[in-house]
């Protein structure tokens, strides 16, 4: 994961503060890496805006692993993009932030005007294996396929939206284990095709579902399938920082903006 | 690629295998990493685990004395909390500390097998006997031992069904010192999110469980390994596993005790090319770039390339937050002129400010430390009851500090016989 550019430049004025610190509270986070950018300028910000702020100790992992740290009391709060799973213990509390999507992508010199349900079937099913089955594509020859690991918050929400429980999957696709690693993938060659978070989107096209693009706007509106929750969650009713941190993001003007950069606000 | 003849016998060195050990060893073999191998001790003059035996030069071989001043008498590679008695014999008459160490880190050498680290040190902390089982009060001294004495990763392929809090604290200490600790899930078969084993259940954010894994691409889940999505992150080799034994040879073992060595060698690996990420990064980088499974698991199959490809190109998210210092250890040995005290601290958040640390005992500045590694310490010769760490910035600043209290060298072996049992596995 990498410092987002404006906490890098703020990181010396925020130290040129004077005195030495004070015991704080610390809010220690862990798990989706998808979630994790936003949850840390998030942080950022709220330390820059409410007096005698927290410290936050944010790592990534995964949506599991975030889910089983926050359950077994190792960490505070998880960041999971994923709704609650049936197998998830009952005491944990879902709190969304923010709304993202799942985009279907290929290669920039592949701009493929579309997919519709039937297309995707064909692609996941073994039954499209050329580009110049699709039709619109602008490449020729096999088609390279990607997909997220069997687990990954991504592939839950990528086959409950896109692919009919009645669809064998028959393809084989090159397996990965998170968005970017997907993204420099499909970056680097102009035959794949995959999924990515919204957040991830960039040096790709994106293309549309039935018609309908996948960006903030139609995530918002949820014209768009594909959409997500971002969610943090803790292990029963939250401790006083993390409630505060909590209300600061439903209520706060920046929380609003900051989320806004990459995503959709939940209400 | 190693030459050491008996590598093709290693399948989790093997290319198809899912560990992907043979990526990693592009980018490092491990190099100035030391890990805790705390076990049934180790051959240590075994020709592939020899070249990597850790070495403690403030301490002066058979001489009987505590030169280093840490409690412990000749502990030249290590120590055995198994007896009380003053010299340290770490002696494997078991065979599994020293199949543990070969997995980590056996010589890259053109001799027999090669470790997943192979330029990784081995510091050997023995607390299991040759006959009967060891006590987690071992366990925990075992522990404290290997942070304090610069270990960054700890291997405990061990376990019992005996919670004692006091390796539960050794451990989240051991966390404070950026040290991360590996532990076997054990050989029962169980799910033990719901039936709890220790040390693996203990709730630690430096702490990574480990389930074990079969020949040959890794995939399949041994029978015997324990599980849980929540308590066992990550799976490993850890059936038909070649390794060096405490006959010189070489020889097959099974079973997650093999599982977690090869996981503590990916740690070494990924701390060898990222010494300042926390314990807590690093844990969050293996998982991150685990080969998701279907498996009864919380991450997936450990991928060493990934893993250490992710942590080389990891930046730990500080937000601006002031360096944090906490104090992992403060204790003095000795009287009056004949004083000495160690300070060792860990040090967290953004330290680009820091221009250096000043280490004050009773008041008096004793030890001024160039920024750097995430742990630091300074030995001086001198007494006092509190100690305090200050970290500088520009124009001697007080950025952070914290204050400790001083305590004696602690007793070291006259507390290592109580507690509950502790096997291999």
């Amino acid at each position: 994961m990498r410092l987002p550019a404006v906490t890098a430049v703020l990181v010396a004025l925020a130290l040129a503060a004077p005195g030495a610190a004070a015991p704080a509270a610390t809010i220690d986070v862990s798990g989706s890496t998808t979630a994790l950018p936003l949850v840390a300028d998030l942080a950022y910000f709220y330390r820059q805006e409410v007096r005698r702020p927290p410290r936050f100790s944010i790592v990534g992992g995964n949506s599991e692993a975030g889910v089983a740290d926050v359950s077994r009391g190792i960490v505070d709060v998880a960041m999971v993009s994923r709704p609650r799973a049936p197998g998830d213990p009952a005491r944990l509390v879902f709190a969304p932030f923010a709304a993202s999507a799942i985009c279907l992508v290929t290669h920039r010199s592949n701009p493929v005007p579309g997919f519709d349900r039937a297309q995707l079937q064909g692609l996941v099913g073994g039954s499209l294996t050329a580009w110049e089955q699709v039709s619109g594509a602008r490449r020729t020859g096999p088609i390279v396929h990607t997909a997220f690991a069997p687990g990954t918050a991504a592939i839950s929400v990528f086959l409950s939206t896109f692919v009919d429980d009645g669809t064998e999957l028959a393809y084989k696709p090159r397996s990965f284990s998170t968005a970017a690693q997907m993204r420099a993938f499909v970056r680097a060659t102009p035959a794949a095709w995959g999924y990515v978070d919204l957040a991830f989107t960039g040096g790709l096209h994106v293309v549309p579902f039935e018609g309908v693009p996948c960006t903030r706007a139609t995530v918002a509106d949820s014209s768009y399938p594909g959409r997500r929750q971002l969610s943090l969650v803790t292990r029963g009713a939250p401790s006083r920082p993390v409630a505060r941190f909590l209300r600061w993001m439903r209520t706060s003007r920046t929380a609003r903006r900051v989320i806004a950069t990459r995503y959709v606000r939940v209400r | 690629m190693p030459n050491d003849p008996r590598i093709s016998e290693q399948w989790a060195v093997a290319p198809r295998s899912v560990f992907n050990l043979q990526g990693a060893w592009n980018v490092t073999r491990g190099a100035g990493v030391t890990v805790a191998v705390i076990d049934t001790g180790a051959r240590i003059e075994h020709p592939d685990l020899a070249p990597n035996v850790w070495v403690n030069f403030a301490e002066v071989p058979r001489n009987r004395a505590d030169d280093d001043g840490n409690g412990y008498v000749d502990d030249v590679h290590g120590v055995d909390l198994t007896s009380t008695a003053k010299r340290q014999d770490l002696t494997d008459g078991y065979g599994h500390g020293t199949h543990v160490a070969g997995t980590i880190a056996a010589a890259a050498n053109g001799r027999g097998v090669v470790g997943v680290a192979p330029r990784a040190r081995l510091m050997i902390v023995k607390v299991i006997p040759t006959k009967g089982a060891g006590r987690t009060s071992a366990v925990a001294e075992g522990i404290r031992y290997a942070v304090a004495n610069g270990a960054q990763v700890v291997n405990m392929s061990l376990g019992g069904t005996t919670r004692d809090n006091r390796v539960r604290d050794a451990i989240l200490a051991a966390a404070d010192a950026n040290v991360v600790v590996v532990c076997s899930a054990g050989n029962d078969g169980l799910n033990i999110d719901r039936k709890p084993a220790y040390p693996v259940s203990y709730a630690a954010p430096n702490l990574i469980g480990v389930a074990a894994t079969r020949p040959d691409t890794g995939k399949a889940l041994g029978d015997f390994s324990n599980f849980g999505p929540r308590t066992v992150a990550v799976a490993a080799p850890g059936a038909d596993v070649l390794s060096t034994t405490s006959d010189g040879g070489y020889g097959l073992m099974t079973g997650t005790s093999m599982a977690a060595p090869h996981v503590a060698g990916v740690v070494a690996l990924m701390r060898s090319v990222a010494p300042r990420l926390s314990a807590a990064e690093i844990r969050a980088v293996l998982f991150q770039n685990a080969a998701r499974s279907s498996l009864p698991i919380g991450s997936g199959y450990v991928d060493a390339r990934g893993a250490v490809r992710g942590a080389a190109k990891d930046t730990e998210i500080t937000l601006g937050q002031r360096p944090r210092l906490r104090v992992v250890r403060a204790q003095s040995a000795g009287r009056g002129r004949r004083a000495t005290t160690v300070i060792q601290f860990g040090v967290s958040g953004a330290t680009d400010a820091v221009r250096r640390y000043r280490v004050l005992l009773a008041r008096r500045r004793v030890a001024e430390l160039a920024p750097g590694p995430t742990v630091l310490s300074a030995r001086v010769r001198r007494g006092g009851k509190r100690a305090t760490v200050q970290a500088l910035g520009d124009g001697g600043r007080v950025i952070a500090r914290v204050r400790a209290k001083v305590t004696r060298v602690p007793k070291g072996k006259l507390d290592i016989g109580s507690g509950g049992d502790v096997g291999v596995g």
